[in-house]
């Protein structure tokens, strides 16, 4: 959930994928009611990276880099980047769909969803 | 080749575990089949949860990991309420739980619970035991991680077909130690001493505050000689009892809900505040965007996740407080101190003018006076939950750095009586002094039978107020005196049921012709109730509205205490 002070932040987190471990990791995200918009975890070399986009505010960012950095198995936690930018280009090209949507129906919905994942990763920086 | 079973006990025996507690059932029973010849001790509780507080009573009291056992599903939640425990009291704790045979995991097969699933967020480490095999490394790893850095509880969930396979081990097991990554916002490679120099140089009203770190550590009486040397106002936490002495000059006592005044007026009007092992939770800052408004923080620690949780810091210091501390004493050494007398005599007359009025309250802290100048320097207390436990912690009179344990950051109704058989079996040489509530010993009132099978000299106090005394306040303070569902007037007679388990019992009532309230061979019965080399129970009649004072209400600033009811 956005509010006033909160912005939408791309975190990534480096762990041996053991028992749990990438859990615990999303339950320091949960336990404080944080949504998870976008979560991926994949193999890298010897050990996994979970990359996901949480809104969250400046308290509650160094939290959970502080919890994560003392869990077992995690192996390393990045500086997370902040991806408001993107989010809300995000919601103004869903707005300006459903605009569109209301008035005519000049492209089709499959259509309208490329344009908004074109906009969207043209403006997610890349890590 | 040996079992699982016989496996698990080895490697225990290889940590140097020698007494375990538990309770038996389907899914653990080769486990108990193994037990004989294992040379380590198991004590029975009657309840797993018992278990569990006793296995934190056993670690609280000697550092050293505590080890609980239940089977699986019911057993194995039974466990969960003293998993939070230790977690939030940083206790070092390893629960193996049995577990249904691995074919039948996810069936929802008879007594099959999720408990790793459970317990995640509990735990720091858990693990679902798939191989005979594994058990060493997933043993040898769980000690590990349960006593390193900021202790926490480890649960192992072994399922029985694990425990009755056979493999041929190396014992202890072994396994690599990850190296942890450094958060780079608080990681500093040498000790910031110029920083922390400049910070107390500028400093017209510095404070300390002390919480269980400094004791975990074993750093409380390199602390002592850090005070000593400062000499500034000092509180403590509830944990942080006992890490400070207490005829200190600068010791002002406990802080927060129900701390004393001039130690919250302190942390109020600080301009810069010395954390010393401490979370700074919500008890102890009230609300916190006003706590120590005008304190630049100085945060010593040893886990990086609890900086910047409630208050921004100025200078963290991370690392075990053995080390942190005498770095910072180092540190100051030859540094000229500022004068900060002024301050100092502030608080002291604050400290020295602290007459609270007890009104109900007077013969329940008259009665915790006689008890602590009865109590010898050896002497443990083991506190419940609830008003018993604050008036407990507000007047108590001993620095031993172990001496005083209770549930802390759960709050969890009930430790005490199976914390102290954990505390007594830990401490055969200690007195240990049980003190719960009415409501509170009923929770886990069967460990009296376990008391009683291991003849454990526990001397049981229950302050009997007839009330969820706690709730009743807030009740009467926030609640225009709507006692809903506190009422316990119909408490069994404690000492009769103390008599059931073989314990016998004593009484304490109150009598208001008293200056002290106390009825006039109080004395007499305490001495002769801490003296008996027996198990013991002993009933004080505490008045039904006696309320804890100071108080901060829930969400006010540590400075708006209610200091009487009036």
């Amino acid at each position: 959930m956005h509010t006033a002070n909160t912005a939408m932040y791309q975190f990534r987190v480096a762990y041996h994928n053991r028992q749990g471990t990438l859990m615990r990791i999303l339950a320091i995200v949960t336990r404080r009611g944080l949504d998870l918009p976008y979560v991926r975890a994949e193999r890298r070399g010897n050990f996994h990276v979970a990359t996901f986009r949480v809104a969250v505010n400046p308290k509650q960012l160094g939290q959970l880099c502080r919890e994560w950095s003392v869990t077992p198995d995690v192996i390393e936690v990045r500086q997370p980047t902040r991806v408001l930018e993107a989010w809300s280009a995000f919601a103004r090209v869903q707005k300006a769909i459903s605009r569109r949507r209301r008035s005519t129906a000049t492209a089709s919905p499959r259509q309208a969803w490329r344009a908004v994942l074109a906009r969207l990763f043209a403006l997610v920086p890349s890590r | 080749m040996r079992t699982g079973a016989e496996i698990v006990w080895a490697c225990l025996g290889a940590e140097g575990v020698d007494t375990v507690f538990g309770y038996p059932g389907g899914a653990v029973i080769p486990l108990y089949d193994a037990l004989r010849g294992s040379g380590v001790r198991h004590i029975l509780t009657r309840h797993e949860q018992g278990a569990v507080f006793a296995a934190e009573g056993y670690a609280r009291a000697t550092g050293r990991v505590g080890v609980a056992i239940a089977t699986s599903g019911p057993g194995a939640t039974n466990l969960v309420t003293g998993i939070a425990d230790a977690r939030m009291d940083s206790v070092p704790l390893v629960c193996i739980t049995g577990q249904v045979r691995t074919s039948l995991i996810g069936t929802d097969a008879f007594q099959e619970t999720d408990v790793f699933g459970m317990t995640l967020s509990l735990t720091k480490w858990n693990r679902l035991v798939l191989s005979t095999e594994e058990i060493p490394e997933v043993v040898a790893e769980g000690f590990h991680i349960a006593r390193s850095g900021r202790p926490g509880p480890v649960l192992l969930d072994v399922p029985v077909d694990v425990l009755k396979g056979k493999a041929e081990v190396q014992i202890p097991g072994s396994f690599r130690v990850k190296p942890k990554p450094r958060w780079p916002h608080a990681a500093r490679p040498d000790f910031p001493a110029a920083t922390l120099r400049a910070l107390l140089q500028s400093s017209t009203r510095p404070t300390a505050l002390v919480g269980a770190g400094a004791k975990l550590s074993g750093a409380h009486r390199a602390l002592e000689r850090l005070l000593d040397c400062l000499q500034i106002p000092t509180g403590v936490t509830l944990h942080g009892l006992g890490a400070v002495p207490y005829e200190k000059p600068y010791f002002l006592g406990l802080v927060g809900m129900h701390g004393s005044r001039a130690a919250n007026v302190a942390l109020n009007e600080a301009d810069l505040l010395l954390v010393f092992g401490a979370r700074l939770d919500d008890r102890v800052t009230g609300d916190p965007t006003k706590f120590a408004p005008t304190a630049r923080i100085v945060h010593l620690e040893i886990d990086p996740s609890q900086l910047d949780r409630v208050r921004s810091y100025e200078l963290p210091i991370l690392g075990d407080l053995a080390e942190t501390i005498p770095q910072f004493h180092d540190a100051i050494a030859d540094f000229p101190l500022p004068d900060w007398s002024a301050w100092k005599q502030a608080i002291g007359e604050l400290r020295s003018g602290e007459r609270n009025s007890p009104g109900a309250a007077l013969p329940a802290l008259r009665f915790f006076d006689e008890l602590y100048a009865l109590l010898p320097d050896n002497a443990i207390v083991v506190a419940d939950v609830g008003q018993h436990q604050m008036w407990a912690a507000q007047r108590y009179r001993a620095h031993s750095p172990r001496g005083f344990i209770t549930s802390g950051g759960l709050g969890a109704m009930g430790f005490a009586l199976p914390g102290a058989v954990g505390v007594q079996l830990a401490r055969p040489d200690a007195l240990v002094v049980c003190i719960s509530g009415d409501g509170g010993i009923q929770m886990n009132i069967q460990e009296l039978a376990t008391v009683r099978r291991y003849a454990l000299s526990i001397k049981l106090i229950i302050l009997d107020n007839k009330f969820l005394g706690m709730v009743r306040q807030w009740q009467q303070l926030f609640y225009d005196r709507n006692y809903a569902e506190t009422d316990l007037s119909d408490n069994p007679d404690f000492i009769t049921l103390a008599a059931a388990y073989g314990i016998q019992g004593h009484r304490i009532g109150i009598d208001p012709t008293q200056a002290d309230g106390l009825s006039v061979n109080a004395r007499d019965v305490l001495k002769r109730f801490l003296d008996s080399p027996d198990p013991q129970v002993l009933v004080f009649d505490c008045p039904p509205e006696a309320n804890v004072f100071p108080m901060v209400p829930s969400g006010a600033a540590i400075s708006e205490m209610l200091l009487e009811e009036n």
